[in-house]
């Protein structure tokens, strides 16, 4: 059981900061994502983490540097980079060589190369691998010291759907045996189904960490569904309640900034029917892109179908967008709420 | 340190490379001294019997103006060391396996060390075999001034390994040390002899030519027969001792700064 506790982090790269002040902590008995845009610092901070590179702040393992550890293959198990091996080095020899320096007995070699489905190419060498195969011996590098931490970088890259799932049930079958683990992971659908917290990072700083449950549940996206009849009454009502509604389809809206419960009691209040009403959950993708949309390092133009280069505007069709992200598909009719309560439907 | 050592050792020894360039040391070391010996006529030379079995043992470089060939061969061990840490992205991991950058470096500085200094022994004796068997019955291969030189040979092929290591470490880089510490001491001093020892008169700059580290080092196992064609220039070669000290003075150079750039730079 160890508690992964990084304070105040800190790097530069010349006179651009690559991760500022950053301060998180990763409990035992659960998967940790870290999540963040491109460039957003996540391998920098793992780097830092694990005395790799010099920076500001400092990582404790159980209170212990990783740099102070003893035989730290024990201890953290790291994956940061896919092929990090010796191209015409044996699989085998190579977790030999980083068992020889942690004191792990060569049976271990043998366990882990079975457990992520090497066996059969332990005798190989590395340069035949695909990437797949490279991400399964780095993960069996991480796994060799049986350790109760484990920081991983991008470990699903590369492998197809089957070992995805293998991974994900690999985690989080360690997790429950008490580890600590960070991952870090673009594939948001996959974090969902394996992490319990997350760590997001922007810009190299912080910008929430906690249950992934929360985070979700916090997003602007997650939305309040519903159907009445009676719009004209309840819009503006729930605009003085601070609502915003956004008509998804016809005659059914997308409310935010009120929740299921009090938008039930308000139709109730000003007699208003209500033929659906149901809480639309964000995506942990919506929610990604929710926390994260100003903290982009690389932001790639949108190219419209048809759209000729220089032909216009980029500008919405009808009138200013609601603030934060329009929950659901495109709006078909301009918004309901503290912009224009009463709008026809 | 016991676990950067076995790291190390465990490193070196289970990558091809290594096996080919001690293969391919020894078999070059056999063939050409079994050549020079095979076609040296002991009666039809000036040379001296520690000169002539130290040509065969060095294969050439004893006399002055060839190359060290082993220890270029042998100083790839110390360029790989380093090398393909960098080149196949494995710093990363030997550090997580191993996070004392100072117990990392002090490994590969005595594996390569002790690596160089036995593989080129084990070239001395080669090269003492096949003068013993060619020679043996004209020249008295077994002399204080042969063992002399060999000293020297291993050691300048330790050092010349190291100054390998050292400098593939402040790369980073492995095929740029790789061409670095073939061409610095063949080409790149050569031409910084020539520059500096033509000009005569200018005893000042000719006194600095024989402080080129390679060339200062070479020094230990030369044993040139026409040291005083040399001098017209001006230029005196070192004494051993004075040359094994510069050259030593400037691995120790190499290594210094390669040990602090490591430790303080990201990995």
């Amino acid at each position: 059981m160890a508690v992964i506790e990084a304070v105040g982090l800190g790097k530069r790269y010349g006179s651009k900061p690559a991760v500022i002040n950053l301060s998180f902590r990763v409990n035992p008995g659960s998967v940790t994502g870290f999540l963040g845009p491109n460039g957003a610092g996540k391998s920098t901070t793992m780097r830092l983490m694990l005395g790799l590179d010099n920076g500001d702040g400092s990582t404790t393992f159980d209170g212990v540097p990783f740099r102070s550890l003893q035989q730290p293959m024990r201890h953290v198990g790291a994956l940061l980079e896919a092929s990090a091996f010796h191209p015409t080095r044996k699989a085998r020899n190579h977790l030999r060589m980083l068992a020889a320096a942690n004191s792990i007995p060569n049976a271990r070699v043998d366990e882990v190369l079975a457990l992520v489905g090497l066996s059969s190419v332990a005798g190989d060498k590395p340069r035949k691998f695909s990437l797949g195969m490279g991400q399964r011996l780095g993960i069996a590098a991480a796994l060799l010291g049986d350790p109760h931490t484990l920081i991983l970088d991008e470990p699903a890259n590369g492998l197809d759907p089957q070992g995805i799932n293998w991974l994900r049930n690999l985690l989080k079958q360690l997790a429950s045996e008490g580890r600590s683990i960070l991952v870090s992971s673009h594939l948001l659908s996959e974090m969902a189904q394996l992490a319990d917290e997350l760590v997001v990072i922007g810009r190299g700083q912080l910008i929430t960490s906690g249950p992934i449950r929360d985070f979700i549940t916090s997003s602007q996206r997650t939305s309040v569904i519903v159907r009445s009849p009676d719009m004209s009454v309840l819009g503006p009502a729930l605009a003085e309640r601070g609502g915003y509604a956004v008509e998804s389809e016809a005659g059914t809206y997308s409310v935010t900034g009120i929740g299921q419960t009090d938008l039930g009691d308000l139709a109730h209040e000003v007699g208003a029917r209500l033929h659906e009403l149901r809480t639309r959950e964000a995506t942990l993708e919506e929610a990604f892109l929710d926390a994260t949309g100003m903290s982009e390092e690389f932001v790639g133009q949108t190219v419209r179908p048809g759209h000729q280069p220089g032909g216009g505007a980029w500008l919405p069709q009808h009138g200013q967008p609601p603030p934060g992200p329009p929950p659901g598909p495109p709006p078909s009719a301009p918004p309901v709420g503290p912009v224009d309560p009463g709008a026809p439907r | 340190m016991t676990a950067a050592f076995r790291y190390e050792w465990r490193r070196l020894w289970t990558i091809r490379s290594t096996y080919w360039l001690i293969g391919g040391t020894l078999a070059f070391q056999f063939l050409l001294s079994l050549i020079i010996a095979a076609s040296i006529d002991p009666l039809d030379t000036v040379l001296s019997d520690g000169q002539i079995t130290s040509s065969v043992v060095s294969v050439g470089a004893s006399i002055g103006n060839v190359p060290l060939f082993s220890a270029y061969i042998i100083a790839m061990l110390g360029v790989f060391s380093f090398g393909h840490e960098y080149r196949h992205g494995m710093i990363r991991s030997t550090l997580t396996a191993v996070p004392n950058r100072g117990a990392v470096l002090t490994a590969k500085i005595v594996t390569t060390a002790v690596v160089a200094a036995g593989l080129a022994f084990l070239c001395a004796l080669i090269g003492l075999l096949n003068a013993a068997l060619f020679l043996g019955g004209d020249v008295t291969v077994n002399t204080s001034f042969v063992w002399k030189v060999i000293l020297g040979l291993v050691v300048y092929t330790v050092l010349f390994g190291l100054c390998g290591l050292g400098l593939t470490g402040l790369l980073r880089n492995q095929t740029g040390a790789l061409a670095l510490i073939l061409l610095f001491p063949s080409v790149i001093e050569g031409a910084l002899h020539i520059l500096m020892v033509i000009p005569e008169g200018e005893d000042g700059i000719n006194k600095v030519a024989s402080f080129l580290p390679f060339d200062a080092g070479g020094q230990m196992f030369a044993r040139p027969l026409f040291s005083d064609v040399i001098d017209i220039f001006g230029y005196v070669p070192l004494e051993p001792l004075e040359g094994g000290l510069v050259f030593g003075a400037f691995t120790l150079v190499v290594a210094a700064l390669t040990g602090a750039l490591f430790i303080v730079r990201d990995a």
